[in-house]
């Protein structure tokens, strides 16, 4: 203990003052090259999106938007904790493998050596970092439109609209990374909605079953073997279009098969003598369900989590693309397909960057699913 | 009759299924002494286990503990105790500890919070309380280095240590009545001297009384104060656990003893009780043993004997008429 204590003063007072400035630095230094550069370059980035960006660091004090704060916020915060990450774990002693490691921490090592899911991890982060620092990446508006229609409309990508721009002659970049913000947010409180019902209603079917699990298994094939499309735009038909009410529909309508999912595990878990165990030193049942069962599930709610995601982004996207969606000029990536399909044949840009946003948002979801599921599941462990 | 902690009497656990009534536990009563241990005896299947779980009612349906059983810790009667009541009872008056040590610990909490989490439900006293209680415990029960060993989650505990956490966290409520059912049935030889020789210990210090469960006779001889045999849900023989071994009374017994390997004798086969255990659907009529009893006569057929004798209890009509016994003996 005390040994290897001293070994880390030693390699901390081995770094200099300013390597413990730079994040990533003092990693490099001990040769965690992967950890090293990651730490750096994200923090370089953000240093570089600061300096840019810098007439809207100006703009967010005096004009105060929102968005501009939001921003901001995130890029100050993103470096304070790339710094503070890089410090304490130059700090920790590494510990030898396999010492004191709870399952999770197994888990996450299993997920590591996963570089599909790591790239799909990575992907994530860079997605959720775009769409909060939107304001501060591009220096147009989301439905910013060009001066003269005529002279901006459908530009090609050049330096001036990276990604082109559409027949308003709006920045074709700009309204993907706003388009981001819907799409990522829905599928975010969607899947916390879903997963949070169908893992509270399958393991309390599962757990106490006989009665109590007939009825919600059958409302749950209800549900199921309803199609949801046609339910979605039922429901969308009845009330005004609003951001909300798609995240709530989605929400409700996806919970059925995690429900089945938790509901399948627990019915095995609770054959577990540990439920037995905890049964006989006087738990109640709710404690039991919560505390002990639900734990236990959390692995494949999490990978159904994750795969829910990049399933319910493309939903949204099919709703947009229908109209069913947010009301525009809110770009989502959805309307944005449906907006250039008529001028697909000779503004190509309006269509493919969004459709590519679609594509690379769901299969990272899907990679971070599957590497999750490989490395939480100890029978494919083994 | 000194206080009795803990009386079962006529305690009968049926299992209402689709396929017909299953008589798991059919009449069974025991009592308990401070501070005294009670072995349970018998094949898998004959209900003990059942037995266990009903007293601290812990049957699922379809099962049910059938009304008239009747189960008392001190004076108070647990068949008619609400469901928080005996929530409160549970792990803090009587605890149970379980065959598979692998299985019987949560693996996502480390052993300390589990062992704690009993302690605060119970006792309300505050986490570190608790924690500092669950270091005491695990260092009660031999474990090794417990300020840190604490922290641990179960996987890194070996199968003995686990049993050994299972003992701490079930005896960390200082509970009267400790139900140990086959707590080294799943151990290495090495290890389950080691158990019963903790299990001991602790309660010389602590004082329970314990029911500990077995289908081993030669580690029930070494734990028990009294003995009883269970065979088809009922019990068919109860004495101390010196004469039990010494002079069976109960045939059932007798083949009991009779199918354990010997050291000093050398012998080509070991003796086992011809037959299997019967269904517990269609108990047979008469006296349940009598299709594998050597002694099987008319009177065992037609009438289920009760409970006889005098020295010790014992149900079988050989009590009355002694003579068949020396007679038929194989």
């Amino acid at each position: 203990m005390s040994d290897s204590r001293a070994g880390d003063a030693e390699r901390m007072r081995g770094f200099s003052a300013a390597a413990r400035l730079v994040p990533g630095l003092p990693q490099l230094l001990d040769g965690r090259r992967r950890t090293g550069f990651t730490l750096l370059g994200l923090a370089s980035t953000m240093i570089a999106v600061l300096v840019l960006g810098y007439p809207r660091v100006i703009a967010t004090f005096t004009e105060g938007r929102l968005d501009y704060w939001v921003a901001f916020g995130t890029l100050t915060l993103g470096l304070v904790s790339a710094w503070g990450l890089s410090v304490a774990s130059a700090a920790r002693p590494r510990r030898p493998n396999g010492e004191g490691l709870s399952e999770w921490r197994i888990a996450w090592r299993e997920f590591k050596r996963n570089r599909l899911a790591v790239l799909g991890l990575y992907l994530m982060v860079l997605l959720y970092l775009a769409t909060l620092l939107a304001p501060f990446l591009t220096p147009y508006g989301p439905a910013e439109m060009g001066e003269v229609i005529a002279d901006t409309r459908h530009l090609p990508p050049s330096l001036a609209h990276l990604m082109g721009t559409d027949k308003f002659g709006r920045d074709v970049l700009t309204r993907v990374l706003f388009g981001a913000r819907i799409s990522l947010s829905i599928g975010f409180i969607a899947v916390a909605i879903s997963v949070t019902l169908g893992t509270v209603i399958g393991a309390v079917a599962g757990f106490f079953g006989g009665i109590v699990d007939t009825v919600l298994m059958r409302f749950v094939d209800t549900l199921i073997s309803f199609p949801r499309l046609v339910l979605l735009i039922t429901v969308i038909a009845l009330f005004d279009r609003s951001l909300l009410l798609v995240v709530i529909i989605l929400g409700l309508t996806l919970w059925p098969s995690t429900a089945r999912i938790v509901r399948g595990e627990v019915l095995s878990l609770r054959e577990r003598e540990f439920v037995q165990a905890a049964r006989a030193l006087g738990l109640s049942s709710p404690r039991i369900i919560f505390r002990h069962i639900v734990p236990n599930v959390l692995g494949p709610v999490i990978v159904a989590a994750t795969l829910g995601l990049g399933n319910i982004i493309l939903i949204e996207a099919g709703l947009s693309f229908l109209g069913l969606s947010v009301p525009p000029p809110t770009p989502t990536w959805g309307n944005m397909i449906a907006d250039g399909r008529e001028a697909m044949v000779f503004a190509w840009w309006v269509t493919t960057f969004p459709g590519l946003a679609i594509v690379v948002t769901v299969v990272a979801f899907n990679l971070i699913g599957d590497g999750l599921r490989d490395s939480l599941d100890p029978r494919l462990r083994m | 009759m000194s206080e009795r902690v803990l009386v079962v009497e006529e305690l009968r656990t049926f299992f209402h299924t689709a396929s017909g009534l299953v008589r798991a536990v059919d009449g069974v009563s025991f009592d308990l002494g401070p501070g005294e241990t009670l072995g349970i005896v018998g094949e898998s299947g004959c209900g003990k286990s059942i037995a266990c779980l009903s007293i601290l009612r812990l049957i699922d349906p379809p099962g049910r503990v059938e009304s008239g059983s009747s189960v008392r810790l001190r004076d108070r009667e647990l068949m008619e105790a609400s469901e928080d009541e005996m929530r409160e009872i549970r792990g803090n008056e009587i605890s149970m500890i379980f065959q598979e040590p692998m299985t019987s610990l949560n693996p996502v909490w480390s052993i300390g919070n589990q062992i704690a989490e009993a302690v605060r439900l119970h006792r309300g006293v505050s986490a570190r309380e608790a924690r500092g209680r669950a270091i005491e415990m695990l260092g009660l029960v031999g474990i090794p280095n417990a300020e840190r060993r604490v922290d641990d989650y179960p996987h890194e505990f070996s199968g003995g240590m686990r049993q050994r956490a299972m003992i701490a966290m079930a005896l960390a409520c200082d509970p009267s009545v400790l139900i140990a059912d086959e707590p080294t049935t799943a151990l290495d030889v090495t290890i389950q001297a080691e158990i019963l020789d903790l299990l001991e210990r602790l309660q010389d210090r602590l004082g329970m009384a314990m029911i500990f469960v077995s289908h081993d006779l030669g580690i029930v001889s070494q734990i028990a104060d009294r003995v009883i045999v269970m065979y088809a849900g009922q019990v068919v023989e109860s004495a101390d656990a010196g004469a039990i071994f010494s002079d069976p009374r109960n045939p059932y017994t007798e083949g009991l003893l009779r199918s354990l390997p010997r050291i000093t004798e050398k012998l080509a086969r070991l003796d086992a009780i011809p037959g299997t255990v019967p269904s517990p659907k269609r108990w047979p009529p008469g006296c349940r043993f009598h299709p594998r009893c050597a002694y099987t006569w008319d009177r065992c057929r037609e009438a289920s004997p009760p409970l006889l004798g005098d020295a010790g209890l014992n149900r079988c009509w050989l009590e009355e008429e002694p003579e068949r016994r020396t007679g038929e003996a194989t």
